[in-house]
């Protein structure tokens, strides 16, 4: 059985050049949940960007060996080459608030080296019940238990 | 009870059957595993860090009791859903997600 690899340094590496190049993007759906301490599985991790127009974007991606690819016939906005396997592009979140409105609740995430802005857990929760496809009912029981633990250790602390 | 001592000797059972447990010695015999390996594998003498304070065991029943503590307060919730998160909560972000990946790019493997 060949080996599964989690996030490889090329994909870490890209991540870094988006947040070194100052591009306004968060990671948002089912890794930013998993980030948060949510029991779930997932193949990708969304990025959500403010803007693709962003002139800050292809120096970033091109530091790294990556590129951006724009729509085209059956393909969403995506990003290709190096270390850009992982990422899906997302460029609208259903159920919730502008990029800007967002950004403003968003948590700070150490990924290793890195310190990303990660979609707070309760935001994720209220795209899936928006979203509503048949993936999505599948999480939300995981998303509302995930969020009753972080309420209740939260609760400890400050009471412990 | 001693069923080693017994002999298959059951009625229901067809006769070849019956023939082949009387060729069979079902009796107790001395153990063929060595004494080293025996004493590590008895239940008293447990693999050092399995108990005592900061112990597996400690670590497990700690996580029982909050486990325990949650759905005491939302017994709406999953408690498998509550005990996976408190584990995930656990270790740090970069692993959380590594292991999520890892286990749902594992799963599209099985898909393919």
């Amino acid at each position: 059985v060949a080996e599964v690899l989690p996030l490889s340094e090329s994909e870490l590496r890209l991540l870094g050049s988006l947040v070194q190049h100052e591009v306004p993007f968060m990671l948002v759906g089912l890794s930013a949940a998993a980030l948060q301490g949510a029991p779930v599985v997932t193949e990708d991790v969304d990025l959500w960007f403010e803007n693709l127009n962003d002139p800050r974007l292809i120096p970033a991606l091109q530091a790294v060996g990556a590129a951006y690819a724009p729509p085209f016939g059956y393909n969403p906005p995506m990003l290709a080459g190096s270390g850009s396997e992982p990422f899906d592009v997302v460029v609208h979140m259903s159920g919730l608030g502008s990029f800007a409105d967002e950004w403003k609740h968003a948590l700070d995430v150490s990924l290793g080296p890195l310190t990303l802005k990660v979609l707070a857990l309760d935001r994720i929760l209220a795209s899936k019940l928006a979203a509503n496809r048949p993936k999505d009912r599948l999480v939300i029981p995981v998303l509302r238990d995930t969020l009753i633990t972080l309420a209740s250790r939260k609760r400890r602390e400050l009471d412990p | 009870m001693n069923r080693g001592s017994r002999r298959y000797e059951s009625k229901l059972a067809p006769l070849r059957c019956r023939a082949l447990g009387r060729r069979l010695d079902l009796s107790a015999k001395k153990s063929q595993v060595p004494v080293v390996s025996r004493k590590t594998t008895a239940l008293d003498r447990s693999p050092q860090g399995l108990r005592g304070p900061g112990s597996t065991v400690d670590w497990a029943r700690r996580l029982a009791a909050e486990v325990g503590a949650i759905m005491e307060a939302h017994p709406e919730a999953e408690p498998e859903n509550i005990r996976r998160a408190l584990i995930s909560l656990q270790s740090p972000p970069l692993e959380r997600l590594n292991r999520s990946l890892r286990r749902g790019r594992g799963f599209a493997a099985f898909r393919k």
